[in-house]
């Protein structure tokens, strides 16, 4: 997997939707409801995310999506090193963190 | 109405992933399906179709990334100090092969089929040895025949010539034959010819090449004891000799082996080569490959000859090509400069191993261009009659054109990763070259740093630069292609 430092610096959008994973919105249309962007721009950057190693994607159990009679769901999470960047973003574009507070809970 | 609505997505979902390249369709397609089921199923059916047109947009920009990707990736493949090495080495084997198909220069490659080759010795007058020609008349054979037994433990005589060979039917080729004294395959000590019995008993007998034996006699394998008619006499096939027995001056298609009476009968003013054996006694220096005879002529003065060894005529192609490969070093420096550029030291980003490991990628291209070069002109030699002098030259130029190429391919890669740099920027302008930088710029797509390659070398800026990128350039460069440094 690759890997970005952790002084990579993101566009606005880019961190706000690393936020928000961050925060527990962990599938894309979370991440829409969450940040207000359009699908067009929220999934291309989240597989942006993906191949520059700061977030990791992985697919729900195919038993539990078949007994709730219902397509499997790809989630996402944030590796360590989109940790540490999302740290520098957040130094970056502090308004984020109010933006999008943390929360525990992950948000379907 | 989400019945009615989802496979009207569906398809608009299929169409859109046709713009993914294949082998991401499958995980594409299956990752909007669920979410467009999960944002129907919130009954958000006037999102849906927004959310569903976004999927074009990811297609598409998904798309863009994936074949980016794959042209960097053979972008870094073709600039890889691997490929290069690779390349080279495969030039190598090429024309390493395809100069064991060439019967000319096959010869030089494989090992010498006469026992004792070092004391097989082809005579030749002084100042001709290096190129033999039929030189040594018949006369001056007959007198070393019976007068130089402390040299010579035994010798031979033959003489090329084209001559049209009878095989009956009125069946004729001319071939390229080489009139011999009886003695050359005993001489020779070879089990490349065949036993020619005793010449004197039978008359001549003919030994054919393994090329002409295929072509005018269809590989007979009955074809020793024939009759054929050369020369205007009969002679007795003794059969074939292997392919590459014969090393010596000269390309015969067949060997007419003569009695001694007939060879007396020839003019003694007609010149051919002559084979010998130096005695034992002479030859104790491994090291040394040719002699020189001095013989006393008729007219009271002095004639000398030169006796140079069939193993040295083996390897001389090989001196050949040293000896142009030297004339191109030597001329290597006025068509380029040498020194390979400026490379400030810096502990941090060029270890002891990276500079090392630089030094050897240098060393391995020359070591690989050696061979490139020496087969690859003995195989382009072949196609000429004078293949000494176009090995000469062709040695010459494409080993200059070579040793060009290692010093600006070296000069043109990165020192930590060795890729090729990338990207040449012009900086600058000519009409300020004194008083700024005007010049070429290039990077390495790793980010280890850039060179700068200066338009005109001036007394402050000479030859070309390499700077150095610290860490806070990192975030410039792709992930992917962040390296070590260190």
């Amino acid at each position: 997997m690759a890997r970005m430092g952790a002084e990579a610096k993101l566009s606005h959008t880019a961190a706000l939707i690393l936020r928000a994973i961050s925060a527990g919105y962990v599938y894309g249309f979370s991440v829409m409801e969450m940040t207000g962007l359009p699908s067009g721009t929220v999934y291309p950057a989240m597989r942006r995310l993906e191949r520059d190693g700061l977030i990791q994607s992985k697919w729900e159990a195919e038993s539990i999506a078949t007994s709730e009679q219902r397509p499997p769901r790809k989630y996402y999470r944030v590796t360590r090193a989109g940790k540490a960047t999302l740290e520098a973003s957040l130094r970056r574009y502090p308004l984020l963190e109010k933006m999008i507070p943390q929360t525990e809970v992950e948000h379907v | 109405m989400k019945r009615l609505l989802l496979p009207a997505y569906m398809l608009v979902l299929r169409v859109a992933s046709l713009m993914v390249p294949r082998e991401a369709r499958r995980d594409w397609l299956r990752e909007w399906t669920g979410e467009v089921w999960h944002v129907l199923n919130l009954q958000a059916y006037g999102k849906t179709a927004v959310f569903v047109a976004g999927a074009f947009q990811d297609a598409y920009s998904l798309n863009v990334d994936l074949r980016r990707a794959a042209t960097r990736q053979t972008h870094a493949a073709a600039a890889s100090p691997a490929l290069c090495l690779l390349l080279l080495l495969l030039a190598g084997v090429a024309s390493l092969g395809m100069a064991y198909l060439l019967p000319g220069t096959r010869a030089a490659l494989l090992p010498s089929p006469y026992n004792d080759a070092r004391t097989l010795v082809v005579v030749s007058p002084d100042g001709v040895s290096r190129s033999p020609a039929p030189s040594i008349s018949l006369e001056e054979f007959r007198y070393w025949q019976h007068a130089a037994h402390g040299v010579f433990s035994d010798l031979a005589f033959y003489q090329m010539a084209r001559k049209q060979l009878h095989m009956g039917h009125d069946a004729a080729v001319e071939i390229s034959v080489a009139r011999s004294s009886g003695n050359l395959p005993a001489l020779l000590q070879t089990s490349g010819f065949p036993a020619a019995g005793h010449v004197s008993e039978s008359g001549p007998r003919l030994v054919l090449s393994d090329a002409l034996w295929r072509r005018d006699f269809n590989a007979d394998p009955h074809v020793a004891g024939q009759v054929v008619f050369l020369m205007g006499e009969k002679a007795t096939i003794a059969g074939v000799a292997k392919p590459d027995a014969w090393r010596l001056p000269g390309n015969p298609e067949a060997w007419l082996l003569e009695s001694d009476s007939r060879m007396e009968s020839l003019a003694a003013y007609s010149v051919g080569f002559v084979v010998a054996r130096i005695q034992p006694s002479l030859s104790h220096d491994a090291a040394e490959s040719s002699w020189h005879m001095v013989v006393p002529q008729k007219d009271g003065g002095i004639a000398g000859f030169t006796c140079i060894s069939v193993e040295h005529y083996a390897s001389e192609p090989f001196v050949f090509f040293a000896f142009a490969a030297l004339l191109a070093l030597l001329a290597l420096p006025a068509t380029t400069s040498l020194p390979l550029g400026e490379y400030p030291y810096n502990p941090r980003q060029q270890s002891l191993l990276l500079r090392l490991r630089r030094w050897l990628f240098l060393a391995a291209k020359l070591m690989l261009i050696l061979p490139v070069v020496c087969f690859a002109s003995l195989d382009v030699a072949q196609a000429f009659s004078d293949t000494q002098s176009v090995q000469l030259i062709v040695t010459f130029a494409a080993m200059l054109a070579a040793l060009r190429w290692a010093l600006q391919d070296q000069r043109r890669r990165c020192p930590v990763c060795l890729q090729v740099l990338r990207n040449p920027v012009r900086v600058g302008q000519p009409s300020r070259n004194f008083l700024a930088w005007n010049g070429t710029e290039l990077i390495c797509v790793v980010g280890h740093g850039f060179l700068h390659v200066p338009e005109l070398p001036t007394s402050w800026f000479s030859t070309q630069r390499w700077l150095y990128l610290d860490a806070s350039w990192r975030s410039i460069f792709r992930p992917a292609e962040i390296a070590p440094t260190t």
